[in-house]
């Protein structure tokens, strides 16, 4: 990334000694004020008196220098309507992962009378982290399903399974139900606690997805430095698992993947298996920023069944398997 | 001080304009008072909404139910008659007043002294009922978004741009009307802004605002300028209604509405592989609505879900707007009419510093008082008399309509 000039960091002084910190993060002096902003908001709401504010926002510029990420200064990020907390050794929400989940929820709605005839619904996140995608989903769910919600959150790191449950009670007004489970996906060969009796209706996951090859050249130094590897290191093998392990368990799937390769992975699993292929729908989805974000699938419903899966996913994303 | 100059030798209160002299008959002689009588059509109008209350109030009795329609005119029509009662008591004072004048000589002065102080009443009840009679503006009940952007005079421009922003914040803030900054960005090299968008949540804030839609012009020297001239700048005021609550359930209601290919929604500066190879605080939203050619940027909230969510509510304001004005528009070629109306390009205030002067083109008006209009705090002065003229003007198409 280029050097910022000498001139920006001059203006920058001028108008405010703070902000040169935040120049190195922000790049822009726009972008810069914002955050300063952001962080004036947040520590007015706590401070004392305006020599703690000063102090605070002094304090927090100078991490922000640091590389340290704005979300673990201010202890949360936004995320659709919910509030997730932050906390070191947890990914932070990413708005990609924001904007596929409220389009899932989008397109719940849209064909949700497909599900009705179920009254138990259930949908598990795995990988859950702060837990902001299983949380969003039973809240905005909730609102607009007439049958029961299970939700359930797996994820194999204490620090994560503590912010969940912190989440569960702080991110919203009203505490959200869901399930919170620890359970390492990849070591354990015993699923069955996560299973009920029925099937799970819908498999989310936002797996650590970067290649360790591409780890130094592709991530950005405050990701680097300070978000943990064990959320973001990884590459086939969350795929196959879903592909080995739940595929018999559910009957759809949304994971978002990093890279074309993952999507193209999972479907060539399923467009070259004799069963799967007949009985499976597959598509990918772009995000807002033009990226290949998500795979998801669908089982294909007999014409007679009243529930019909696949209704929920009309708009979701681009079908790849079958190919027309 | 204050003055106001229309006519420097006339006081205002007893002044009558051009347009009020045809609205109005004057029913004075010469020596006396000019009073501001309304139209005998006008007052016939106002009759026959007395007559439908009347109707109204027998439905009532009769115990019919009212549903939505009938209790909005209900509730207008008793805003007309109170205020045409006022004025007709007021006015039949006044009547009588005369009469004493003419036919008792020794009550003359007296009569006069209370004349003197019931005509500006009776001229205040005048404007209220005639402001009343007009048709309701589309919008008048609802909150307000106001735009700022600077014009013509480079810095100069973006600083008043500011001070325009500051004088609306000071004055909802001195009405205690709930308002707040959707967006601002400022400009990056020195003082004053690039726009901003103020959000007045106040309803019927669209009303009292409407009539400061226009180009607002500056004089004055710079800071930066050595041989002490005067400088003229520009700065574009726009009033937009707000027609939802803000949130952003509705606006993803609203954005369902439109076509994929009507809009689309830019991320900013996204860059790299995104997802979990960066974590950016960027979270600004572009979006374009292709038919119109209307592009809005929203960035203040950490929130691009948020953001997203503001765009789309400022793109339904503007919008209706658009609709609006088109209505207008047809409406005004169907009459063929001649009054010219005020358009967003026309020069409708001057803020000169100099002279601590404001002047508002539109009605007339001047003031020196510019320092104390510019924070807010007596801007509802300057306000009330353009209001008064828009009055006139919007009463004067309505006689147009009468046949008489
Ligand atoms: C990319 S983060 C996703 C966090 C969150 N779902 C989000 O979208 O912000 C991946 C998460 O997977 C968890 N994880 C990594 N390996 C796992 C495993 N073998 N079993 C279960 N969870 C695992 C990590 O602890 C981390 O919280």
């Amino acid at each position: 990334m280029p050097r910022i000039s000498t001139k920006t960091i001059h203006e920058a002084y001028k108008i405010n000694p703070f902000l040169p910190l935040l120049l190195p993060e922000c790049r822009t002096i726009s972008q810069a004020k914002l955050e300063l902003k952001w962080i004036n908001q947040e520590f007015a709401k706590t401070a004392p008196d305006h020599y703690t504010l000063q102090k605070n926002i002094k304090k927090a510029c100078i991490q922000r220098f640091h590389h340290i990420p704005l979300q673990y200064i201010l202890k949360s990020q936004p995320f659709g309507s919910l509030n997730i907390k932050c906390q070191p050794c947890v990914l932070i929400p990413r708005w990609e992962t924001e904007e596929w989940v409220m389009d899932l929820i989008q397109s719940i709605k849209n064909g949700k009378q497909s599900l009705e005839s179920k009254n138990q619904i259930s949908i598990v996140d795995l990988c859950t982290g702060s837990g902001c995608i299983a949380l969003l989903l039973k809240r905005e769910l909730s609102k607009i399903l007439n049958s029961n919600l299970n939700v359930k959150a797996v994820d194999c790191s204490d620090s994560a399974i503590d912010l969940v449950n912190r989440n569960k009670l702080e991110s919203s007004e009203d505490p959200i139900d869901i399930e919170v489970l620890k359970f390492d996906i990849l070591q354990s060969n015993n699923i069955d606690s996560i299973l009920s009796n029925q099937k799970i209706d819908i498999l989310t996951c936002n797996p650590p997805y970067i290649p360790k090859s591409d780890f130094q050249r592709d991530v950005t130094k405050s990701v680097k430095l300070f978000e943990p590897k064990l959320a973001l290191i990884g590459d086939k093998e969350f795929y196959s698992n879903l592909l080995e392990k739940w595929i018999p368990h559910i009957n759809s799937f949304v994971y978002e993947v990093g890279n074309i390769d993952q999507v193209k992975f999972v479907k060539d699993y399923i467009s070259n298996d004799n069963t799967l292929n007949k009985i499976w729908t597959v598509g990918s989805k772009y995000d807002s920023n033009k990226q290949c974000r998500v795979v998801y699938g669908y089982v294909n419903s007999p014409n007679s069944s009243s529930y019909d899966i696949s209704k929920i996913f009309s708009n979701f994303g681009t079908v790849i398997h079958p190919s027309k | 001080m204050m003055v106001f100059r229309v006519n420097p030798f006339i006081p205002r209160l007893f002044q009558v304009s051009r347009l009020t002299a045809r609205r109005f008959q004057s029913t004075l002689d010469a020596s006396l008072v000019q009073l501001k009588e309304l139209h005998p059509s006008l007052l016939q109008k106002a009759e026959s909404y007395c007559d439908e209350l009347d109707k109204l109030k027998k439905d009532m009795f009769d115990g019919n139910a009212f549903d939505v329609e009938q209790q909005k005119k209900y509730a207008r029509f008793s805003t007309i008659a109170d205020a045409f009662h006022e004025y007709k008591s007021q006015l039949d004072d006044y009547k009588g007043l005369n009469e004493m004048i003419k036919s008792d000589p020794a009550l003359k002065d007296e009569a006069s002294q209370e004349l003197e102080q019931l005509i500006p009443l009776l001229n205040r009840s005048s404007s209220v009922l005639l402001d009343k009679l007009l048709p309701p503006h589309e919008f008048a009940d609802k909150p307000c978004i106001i735009e700022l952007r600077p014009g013509v005079g480079g810095i100069e421009a973006m600083i008043f741009a500011q001070d325009l922003l500051n004088m609306y914040i000071g004055y909802a803030t001195s009405k205690k009307w709930k308002h707040e900054i959707i967006s601002r960005n400022e400009n990056e090299s020195g003082s004053g802004i690039v726009d901003a968008i103020l959000s007045i949540n106040e309803p019927g804030a669209y009303d009292r605002m409407r009539l400061e839609v226009g180009v607002h012009r500056v004089q004055r020297v710079p800071a930066t300028e050595t041989k002490g001239r005067t400088h003229t700048s520009t700065a574009a005021v726009v009033v937009l209604p707000q027609l939802g609550n803000g949130s952003e359930r509705e606006a993803e209601a609203y954005e369902r509405t439109f076509k994929p290919d009507e809009i689309r929604i830019d991320v900013m500066r996204a860059r790299g592989k995104g997802g979990q190879h960066v974590n950016t605080t960027d979270s600004a939203v572009r979006l374009t609505h292709f038919p119109s050619g209307i592009v809005i940027s929203m960035q203040d909230e950490r929130s691009q879900h948020k953001n997203k969510a503001k765009a789309f509510a400022i793109l339904k304001s503007k919008l209706a707007e658009i609709e609006r004005l088109e209505k207008e528009e047809k409406e005004r070629s169907a009459r063929k009419e001649q009054v010219s109306t005020t358009d967003r390009s026309d020069k409708i205030r001057t803020y000169n510093y100099p002279q601590n002067r404001i002047t508002d083109h539109r009605c007339g008006l001047t003031l020196y008082a510019l320092n104390e209009v510019i924070t807010g705090e007596r801007l509802d002065e300057v306000m009330d008399v353009v209001k008064a003229h828009d009055t006139d003007e919007r009463s004067q198409r309505l006689l147009n309509e009468q046949p008489n």
